[in-house]
């Protein structure tokens, strides 16, 4: 009898043992399984948030024109063009509100988040030009433009066989009080098997006129898909974003002085360049009236103007002629350039919360081709479960 | 009489421990059974996503049938190149209604092999109705893999 009771009891050890080992060696067997589903769990919820961002216009459809802009007002979310009978072609306004430096108003990333159901998840998007392209500044004289463009994949590696630059010059010049904005152009200049060219020009300065500032403006294309991008060549102030900040919504062009704008003297709208895709327009010419004036003052805050059509002239970027105080040089013509960061050739350089990606342990990348002002752009999303 | 009583609880040892391994074997067994989400297959229902989606961006810019019509392989193929991911091959043929290859030179980026290795190629059709107010189909099918 006692023997039996051993034998059981050595059983029960036995069978303990096995079942300890079981559930430690059973769930490592299915832990791939229960990686590949959670993995594939993380992607359908990217795959539905993009779907959701890219081919969805929100509610009200006309959220991003909204002005002024409320973000309590959006019921739902959506960047897509509310009138496009094509799929990805997205509403430059709305993609303008994910910029967090819109002075104009911007969705702030939790209510985006709230609106797509995505409670629990982190996301981070970026609207970016389809290739790399970076410049050098190779003269500092600033009559004598010398620049080298360097275009390349997002890899990397050399654009093959070749991208092509045309290069646009806007540049001001003042005599005495009067202020003159010109346009220059150097066109068709290709990149090498490297991927770089050089574009250089001399300005074309009357006699008796001084040069003020210079913009000059890149449109780089690969087989006809475009990018756009602006620099200064000179630059009366510091921080260009001093004399005015320039945004777009709809067909009305705002100019506003940023809050550390110094020094704050009153400031006139001489004129005004649209650039688009493929062209390059005089938009307005100023009249120094307080219809152009724009100060600190009550009343003048805000310089807004509606350009009937604008919207369908795909704007990108729009430079501006300011005659304004330049820090210890008296006034004089300045330029100042905007939407950020059409300037820099993205739509959103980084929306959401970027840095929470590092900390996850399991992240989704997708990205999708998208028309925004005509142009091709890649937008590419982040997805990632946060920690409880 | 004989004794069996003494051997009753070895036996139910030796049972138990061979139930248990039954259990962990049908365990295993079923395990490789299971359904679960493969990676390849969201690999090509991605890549076919985002293959249709670079033609029709290209389309839809007016681009894709100037390039195809007036054979501008070259500048397709440099399209394709910045709109596609970088670490995404493709091969693209275009064929005409009776099923002759239009493009004379090959449209591809990567090593042109592993679509025949690789177990995940996603393949993407794509129709032009014509060019210019001209009806004159061209069937595009394009291959994507990761590469």
């Amino acid at each position: 009898m006692a023997g039996e009771i051993y034998d059981y009891i050595a059983g029960l050890i036995a069978v303990g043992m096995i079942f300890v080992s079981a559930v430690m060696v059973i769930p490592n067997m299915s832990y791939v399984n229960v990686l590949c589903v959670d993995q594939q769990q993380l992607r359908n919820t990217a795959l539905e948030t993009l779907k959701a961002m890219l081919l969805e216009p929100g509610y009200p459809a006309d959220w991003g024109m909204r002005d002024p802009f409320d973000q309590d007002e959006v019921r739902r979310f959506g960047l897509a063009y509310p009138d496009s009978p094509s799929f990805h072609v997205l509403d430059p306004n709305k993609v303008q509100r994910l910029v967090e430096e819109n002075p104009m108003g911007y969705i702030e990333y939790g209510k985006v988040r709230e609106l797509l159901g995505l409670e629990g998840y982190g996301f981070s998007l970026s609207i970016l030009p389809p290739f790399n392209v970076t410049w050098t500044k190779n003269s500092e004289d600033d009559e004598n433009l010398n620049f080298t463009i360097k275009t390349l994949q997002n890899d990397g590696k050399p654009i093959r066989p070749k991208a092509n630059v045309d290069t646009t010059i806007v540049y001001t010049t003042k005599k005495g009080n009067t202020a003159m904005l010109y346009l220059d152009f150097v066109n068709g200049i290709s990149t090498n098997p490297l991927g770089e060219c050089t574009i250089t020009k001399t300005l074309s300065v009357p006699p008796g006129e001084e040069l003020q500032d210079v913009i000059v403006v890149f449109r780089v294309s690969v087989a006809d898909v475009a990018a756009v991008m602006a620099t200064y060549q000179k630059c009366q102030s510091e921080e260009f974003a001093e004399i005015a900040e320039i945004n777009i919504v709809g067909e009305n062009v705002t100019l506003t002085i940023p809050p550390e704008a110094q020094p704050r003297d009153a400031r006139w709208v001489d004129g005004m360049i649209v650039v688009s895709g493929s062209k390059v327009m005089f938009l307005h010419n100023g009249t120094r009236s307080n219809d152009d004036k724009l100060t600190w003052g009550q009343g003048y805050k805000v310089w807004e103007r509606r350009f009937k059509g604008l919207e369908s002239y795909n704007p990108v970027l729009i430079i501006g002629g300011i005659w304004a105080v330049a820090e210890g040089e008296g006034r004089a013509e300045l330029l100042a350039m905007g939407p950020y960061p059409n300037l820099l050739g993205s739509r959103v350089l980084k929306y959401g919360d970027a840095p929470g990606a590092r900390s996850a342990t399991s992240i989704v990348k997708l990205q999708r081709a998208v028309v925004i002002s005509g142009m091709t752009y890649i937008a590419e999303i982040t997805l990632w479960k946060e920690f409880q | 009489m004989r004794r069996t009583k003494g051997i009753d609880g070895q036996m139910r040892i030796i049972e138990a421990i061979l139930a248990s391994f039954v259990i962990l074997f049908a365990t295993t067994f079923i395990n490789t059974f299971a359904v679960t989400p493969s990676s390849l297959t969201y690999e090509t229902g991605e890549l076919e996503k985002v293959g249709h989606n670079v033609l029709h961006d290209l389309d839809e810019q007016r681009l894709l049938a100037r390039f195809v019509y007036n054979e501008e392989w070259g500048n397709l193929t440099a399209a394709l190149m910045v709109c596609l991911p970088p670490d995404v091959y493709f091969s693209l043929t275009v064929y005409d209604l009776d099923g002759s290859v239009v493009n004379n030179m090959p449209i591809y980026y990567g090593d042109p092999e592993v679509f025949t290795t690789s177990s995940s190629v996603a393949s993407v059709t794509y129709i032009i109705p014509g060019y210019q107010a001209t009806y004159d189909p061209r069937i595009l099918i394009l291959q994507l893999v990761r590469g």
